[in-house]
């Protein structure tokens, strides 16, 4: 099965239910006389919008929260069906073989070329009276935009990030590095020290090697994108084979976590966890999980930049939708739904639960009245995001049909290399040959 | 006589009329077994059309001949699946024979509490392939796992049984083997089938329990033998959910753990490639049909039917 950006992320999102209530919790959230002042006399209607996400129950129970102020609002109903990411795209595709798709849906980026180019996603240009889209940020919908056409709308902006427990770091007499300086050398370097200075209990770094996203900034650093904007490989054997190379090397002094130790990583709670534990000193993660997994860690955590990016060809960093709100094309409600898209996306009511749980929100009017009323931790993740992006960062395409097939291909040669049934060179010339079949077959 | 004429005269058709309710009882016993049939048919019918089929779920069928199994024959990964899956096979199912076999004579030589055993035995193959099986199995075997720590603890540096490609088939062998319990339950039926009378003869001419096994266990054992072996080959040769949960989807660590069935899954939900997902089903369907017939056939030379 495709191994998602996220599989592990989500993992621990899923872990962080209780992290998540908690601070749900004591977030100052949209009380009942919102929906009264605008909706009190919307005439109750008898649609009934089917809205799915992959959640945990805590999360759910977020996401359902504020789905009641839109009922109120607008006298539509909407039912959240919910599951583990895990069988979220099975599930989902199932749904729209029987034509009985629900209306509106998450979905990934790199997932949309699969869908759009068999058209079952409604195109949502034809929605603007509805969708307030100018009003959304236009660099994050060119990500959701695909041979012209527009299929989603970002839940928010989000980027990828380093996690460093600074406590533990300086607890071994380390210094912090600056992370807006640092290069790939000096980052090998930091977490050998860790590992060094822990007498071998703590490993400098840990974190999924074949993640898409990683990947993608590493090609960009080396002055090419992973996928060209006519949607074949736009990388080569050598740049991905350095990647793998310095993972390796890394592993080799320690400042990467062992072979197989990654694999116990799915504890249920992220106390739990190898970061939790300090089995590894820092993982990477999309940054928006940050307030959870601060909150849960007693904020002994610090975001912190992808190395390389001062010293590389180009910069390597993009902000990215966290996830589309994508409308099936057969949905027998289309106005509601692109009203339930608009609701999400442009109205800070809608945030009341959920905050900044899906990024920060691609409406930048929004995104302040939504960012005034955060916690410390999603603070950090705000700023953070927000500082990457006012950068002079290349354009970014979004990715072509068949890189689902393209993750899964990493995932397998990461493992080859873990285990030395390759070398990373090999692994990046396998890497060529199979992802450029795999664009093939799907274009 | 003439009376008895007419009784027959009499009974005659009404015994034919009993028969003819017991037969409409029959067949409305059956009524439930012809629905399922239905849906066990249809699905039949129309996978083998799609087959036949470029089908992606989300748009219509449209015809492609043969050109699914044309793309069978040049897909690499596809003969890594069958790869795989026999190997598992060729492994897993002696070695749980062996070990059914070999717990059955233990138990079937007058354990007490027999039925403890038994039962405690058997658990495993009822939630062998189950959910929270595979996942308990997971962490048992986990790099961090008990059997690592248990091997530790004398000094050895166990294998990541779970991620690494070299042992993670292993490790779902050893799954399947913990499961014998079914087998055995069999096994165990079936030797107490055979007459002590057999034995008490073999003892009189002077007959070792090694020679006592060859020439009257065995042979007398051997159709319970087969019948679990072709269960076995077939249930081995569509393994799914143990591959499937054990490597969340993926077949992974780098492809060790792809089974047929899961690589014709991935093809069908997850690369939308419904019609080529049916025509490896088929390939599957035919490849257990031609084992099965292979097997009824030799079975012709060491299977013993004792009447």
């Amino acid at each position: 099965m495709t191994t998602y950006v996220t599989r592990r992320g989500f993992i621990t999102l899923v872990g962080s239910g209780a992290a998540v209530a908690a601070v749900a919790g004591c977030r100052p959230g949209t009380d009942g006389t919102a929906g009264d002042q605008a909706g009190g006399g919307a005439a109750t209607s008898d649609v009934e919008l089917r809205l799915m996400v992959w959640a945990s129950a805590a999360e759910a129970e977020r996401y359902e929260e504020d789905l009641a102020v839109f009922t109120d609002k607008t006298g539509i109903g909407v039912k959240l069906e919910f599951l583990d990411v895990g069988g979220y795209q099975d599930k989902l595709n199932t749904l729209f073989a029987a034509g009985d798709p629900p209306d509106v849906m998450f979905q990934v980026g790199r997932w949309i070329g699969e869908y759009a180019t068999r058209g079952v996603l409604a195109e949502l240009d034809q929605f603007s009276d509805v969708i307030d889209l100018d009003a959304v940020d236009a660099g994050l919908l060119e990500q959701a935009t695909y041979q012209g056409k527009l299929y989603g709308v970002p839940t928010g902006s989000t980027t990828i990030a380093y996690v460093y427990d600074r406590e533990l770091v300086t607890g071994l007499g380390l210094e912090m590095p600056d992370d807006t300086t640092w290069t790939w050398a000096d980052f090998a370097a930091f977490n050998a020290a860790i590992y060094e200075a822990s007498d071998g209990q703590t490993y400098g770094t840990g974190f999924y090697v074949p993640w898409l996203p990683t990947i993608t900034q590493w090609a960009r650093q080396h002055g090419q994108d992973l996928f060209t904007s006519d949607g074949t490989v736009g990388t080569d054997a050598a740049t991905i084979g350095e990647y793998f190379q310095l993972i390796e090397d890394m592993r080799a002094d320690g400042g990467f976590a062992a072979q197989g130790v990654l694999e116990d990583d799915s504890a249920a709670s992220l106390e739990q966890s190898l970061l939790g534990r300090g089995v590894i000193a820092s993982q990477i993660i999309p940054a928006n999980q940050f307030s959870d997994l601060n909150s849960a860690l007693d904020g002994r955590l610090q975001l912190m930049r992808v190395p390389g990016e001062v010293d590389g060809a180009r910069r390597g960093y993009t902000v990215t939708p966290t996830l589309l709100w994508c409308q099936a094309a057969e949905s027998e409600h289309p106005q509601e739904a692109a009203q339930l898209i608009d609701f999400l996306t442009n109205d800070p009511e809608s945030y009341g639960a959920r905050s900044i749980f899906l990024g920060v929100p691609a409406n930048a009017e929004v995104a302040e009245v939504v960012a005034a009323e955060v916690s410390e931790n999603e603070q950090a993740f705000v700023d953070f995001t927000l500082g990457v992006q006012s950068e002079d960062l290349p354009a970014y395409d979004m990715e072509p049909a068949g890189t689902g097939e393209v993750q899964n291909i990493l995932v397998t040669l990461a493992t080859e290399v873990e285990y030395q049934r390759m070398t990373p060179q090999q692994a990046g010339e396998e890497f060529m040959s199979q992802a450029a079949a795999a664009l093939e077959a799907a274009g | 006589m003439s009376s008895t004429t007419a009784e027959r005269g009499v009974s005659s058709p009404r015994r034919r009329k009993g028969a003819d309710a017991g037969d409409r009882v029959a067949y409305v016993l059956l009524i439930p077994w012809a629905i399922g049939m239905l849906f066990t048919l249809i699905p039949f019918g129309v996978s083998l059309y799609l087959a036949f089929t470029d089908y992606d779920l989300l748009t219509s069928p449209a015809w492609v001949g043969l050109e699914n199994f044309a793309h069978f024959a040049n897909d690499p990964k596809a003969a890594t699946a069958a790869k795989v899956t026999l190997v598992y096979t060729f492994v897993a199912v002696p070695i749980s024979l062996a070990v059914a076999l070999g717990i059955a004579l233990l138990l079937n030589r007058g354990v007490r509490g027999l039925p403890f055993y038994r039962s405690a035995f058997y658990l495993p193959s009822l939630i062998g392939a189950s959910v929270a099986i595979v996942m308990l199995w997971r962490s048992i075997f986990g790099h961090a796992g008990v059997v690592n720590r248990f091997l530790a603890f004398f000094g050895i540096d166990g294998p990541g049984w779970t991620t690494d490609p070299d042992w993670a088939l292993m490790t779902l062998v050893t799954l399947s083997v913990w499961g014998f319990g079914a087998s055995m339950v069999i096994f165990l039926a079936g030797l107490r089938q055979i007459p002590r009378m057999y034995y008490e003869a073999a003892s009189v001419d002077g007959a070792t329990p090694a020679r006592q096994f060859f020439s009257i266990t065995m042979p007398l054992l051997s159709p319970v033998l087969f019948f679990n072996l072709v269960l076995g080959l077939i249930g081995s040769l569509q393994t799914f959910t143990q591959a499937y949960v054990f490597s969340g989807g993926t077949g992974g660590p780098a492809d060790s753990t792809l089974f047929f069935n899961l690589y014709l899954y991935q093809q069908g939900f997850q690369r939308f490639d419904m019609g080529y997902a049916s025509a490896l089903a088929w390939i599957m369907f035919v490849v257990i049909a031609i084992f099965t017939a292979v097997n009824f056939l030799v079975s012709k030379y060491w299977v013993f039917y004792d009447d």
